[in-house]
């Protein structure tokens, strides 16, 4: 298996104003490890509000000013950042961003979506694959339907044939069975080759159409396992958190986890899940490593004991 | 297709020129009605200071005569029906025909005007953009600090300053005129004339525009789409040129509509400093006097003005931006 992208530790802050000119950092992402190979859709799972498409961003140098990225993250072996990525932006990866209001509002999608490498031919052929009507690439966005704006979307995503893809939120508003079958052209493509990087906060989705799932927590990724394990129940994981994930699911045990993920500003040393984990011991506390345990990798101090 | 495009085009027009009879007509109503309501006496502007030496019986038939004493309907119909007919009354300040009193002066103040309107808004656009793009760097902060200092130069006192040093001691430019005498077709006469009065222009408008439109163009940088044309490959100048700046177009041009009347009153205190003979003066003369017809006629001169160009101005919004031509109306 080709690797396309891998991140490691990475880290996004941002400096931030609180009350006046007391200026302090807001850690977001922390220590977060992923990587997608060739032909292959790995979906980071996460509530709300956990800094998923932060992620999205931080990966694809799309962040603001205020922003701090460190950590390592490399494109098919070649480390890229803000600056270097830029060569593979539009060609070799490509992003579907979460709401179409991404589109400009004053320019023809046709124009849109072939932007600035693109080519008419190739947008016209995606228009007909997609099922956007002829006349479509002559419409501005708010004549188009929410639903057409995301398939537009999508195309403007396919323009250069990229390799790897970062979704972010790509079925927004659409029930699990029309969100999967939306999802049918991703799996097409990841198994002509294309890696994608899904990021949803649906697990069935994600369980419908991933590869691999990597579990994300207050901005970081507790572990990084092939769908299989998440699919019957939560023996075969590694994490309590992802445990206690699936045993959430109304299909499954349908019990709750107690307490609420931390707020950004204000999280636990340690392990992140440390405070709501039955599991907890001193172990915890510390730095803890991503480890390999049984084909999936894991950030847990008690993984390796079964 | 095409016909019915063309016919809606028609009704548009129809409308607004229905529309700007009634503007029109309303404005002119309620300058004539203010000029005679504020305190003063046309008299003083007829016959200055002679009038002191008059006694009551010549200044009752100086009234009669010249139709002040008419009640007020009376008055303003004789004026609209004058008007109508091109006839904009007689000016009491300089006793005579008002359309030839300001025939000669208008294109002193249009030329002056409209060269200042493009090079400010020119200035404007490309200084803003520069600025936005080097947001809070060293460019932006020199532009930005340059520029607000420059606004707040008075500009009277910019205008003598610069005279003193450029005609008085360099002997670079003439200090008063529009041409010198004989020189009136002499277009490089006029335009020697016309380049330190624009300096004081520009100097003084200019970056009220150019702060607004960077502001909203750092507005823009923040918006969602940039982040998409981003993330498809498109350099920084890309990005600006083809959707940012098309997207604050309407703003820039809904500006420059409301400019207009702006750019033009600041004519008024170049025309004075530079003793550029234009409208401008007469305009301020004509509220400070009285003097009647001349007030209607330079208002409701800017009045159509200001209609003709908040027209246009929409005109080209709907061009820029389409979701302004499907007008949906709210329901609250």
């Amino acid at each position: 298996m080709e690797e396309l992208l891998k991140v490691k530790d990475l880290l996004v802050s941002f400096s931030m104003y609180k009350k006046g000119f007391h200026k302090y950092e807001l850690e977001v992402i922390h220590q977060l490890s992923l990587d997608i190979n060739k032909g292959e859709i790995v979906a980071v799972v996460g509530s709300s509000g956990s800094g998923k498409s932060i992620l999205a961003e931080a990966v694809l140098g799309l962040l603001p000013k205020n922003a701090t990225v460190t950590g390592e993250v490399t494109y098919k072996g070649n480390d890229i950042d803000e600056k270097s990525i830029r060569k593979y932006l539009g060609k070799d990866i490509a992003y579907i961003p979460q709401s179409v209001d991404h589109l400009d509002p004053v320019m023809k999608v046709g124009d849109q979506v072939i932007g600035v490498n693109g080519t008419k031919e190739r947008q016209e052929e995606l228009f007909e694959q997609y099922n956007l009507p002829k006349g479509t690439e002559e419409k501005y966005p708010f004549q188009c339907s929410g639903g057409m704006s995301r398939r537009i979307l999508v195309t403007s995503a396919l323009m250069g044939r990229p390799d790897l893809i970062i979704a972010d939120e790509p079925t927004p508003g659409l029930d699990l069975k029309m969100a999967l079958e939306a999802l049918k052209d991703f799996r097409e493509l990841a198994d002509n080759g294309t890696g994608i990087l899904l990021i949803t906060h649906d697990i069935d989705l994600a369980l419908g159409v991933a590869d691999r799932i990597a579990v994300f927590y207050a901005g970081s990724v507790l572990e990084l396992a092939p769908v299989e394990d998440f699919v019957h129940n939560s023996d075969k994981l590694r994490h309590p958190y992802s445990q206690s994930l699936i045993k959430a699911l109304p299909q499954n045990d349908f019990t709750p986890i107690r307490g609420t993920q931390p707020y950004a500003g204000d999280l636990p040393s340690g392990c992140l899940f440390s405070p709501r984990c039955w599991l907890r011991d001193d172990k915890c506390a510390g730095n803890i490593p991503m480890t390999e345990v049984r084909g999936g990798k894991v950030r847990c101090a008690h993984a390796a004991d079964g | 297709m095409k016909s019915k495009k063309r016919n809606k085009i028609i009704k548009k027009t129809i409308k607004y020129v229905i529309l700007f009879v009634i503007a029109m007509f309303i404005l002119s109503v309620v300058v004539f009605i203010l000029a005679r309501l504020a305190p003063g006496d046309p008299l003083q502007a007829f016959y200055g200071e002679a009038l002191d030496s008059m006694n009551d019986e010549q200044i009752a038939a100086a009234r009669a005569r010249l139709g002040l004493d008419d009640n007020l309907f009376v008055q303003y119909f004789k004026w609209l029906g004058g008007a109508l007919h091109g006839d904009f009354g007689l000016s009491l300040k300089y006793k005579m025909k008002v359309q030839d009193v300001m025939g000669p002066l208008i294109g002193n103040t249009l030329a002056l005007g409209i060269t200042a309107y493009i090079v400010v808004f020119v200035l404007a656009i490309v200084l803003a953009t520069v600025a936005a793009l080097h947001e809070d760097d060293l460019l932006d902060k020199i532009i930005c600090k340059v520029g607000t200092a420059t606004y707040y130069i008075p500009p009277f006192w910019l205008g003598v300053v610069l005279v003193l040093i450029f005609s008085v001691n360099l002997g670079w430019f003439p200090s008063s005129g529009a041409y010198d005498v004989g020189k009136q077709n002499d277009l490089g006469n006029r335009i020697w004339h016309m380049i330190l009065p624009l300096i004081v222009m520009i100097a003084s408008h200019f970056w009220y525009y150019a702060y607004m439109i960077r502001n909203k163009l750092l507005d823009e940088f923040r918006k969602d789409y940039v982040l998409l044309a981003k993330s498809k490959g498109l350099t920084r100048r890309q990005i600006v040129w083809k959707h940012c700046l098309r997207n604050v177009g309407p703003t820039i041009v809904s500006i420059m509509a409301i400019a207009i009347p702006h750019v033009i009153s600041g004519t008024v205190v170049v025309e004075a400093v530079f003793g550029y003979p234009g409208i401008g003066n007469l305009a301020v003369e004509s509220a400070k006097l009285h003097d009647y017809n001349m007030l209607m006629t330079t208002v409701l001169l800017t009045g159509a003005f200001v209609f003709f160009a908040s027209f246009v101005a929409q005109a080209i919004n709907e061009q820029i931006d389409p979701r302004m031509k499907v007008t949906k109306e709210i329901r609250w």
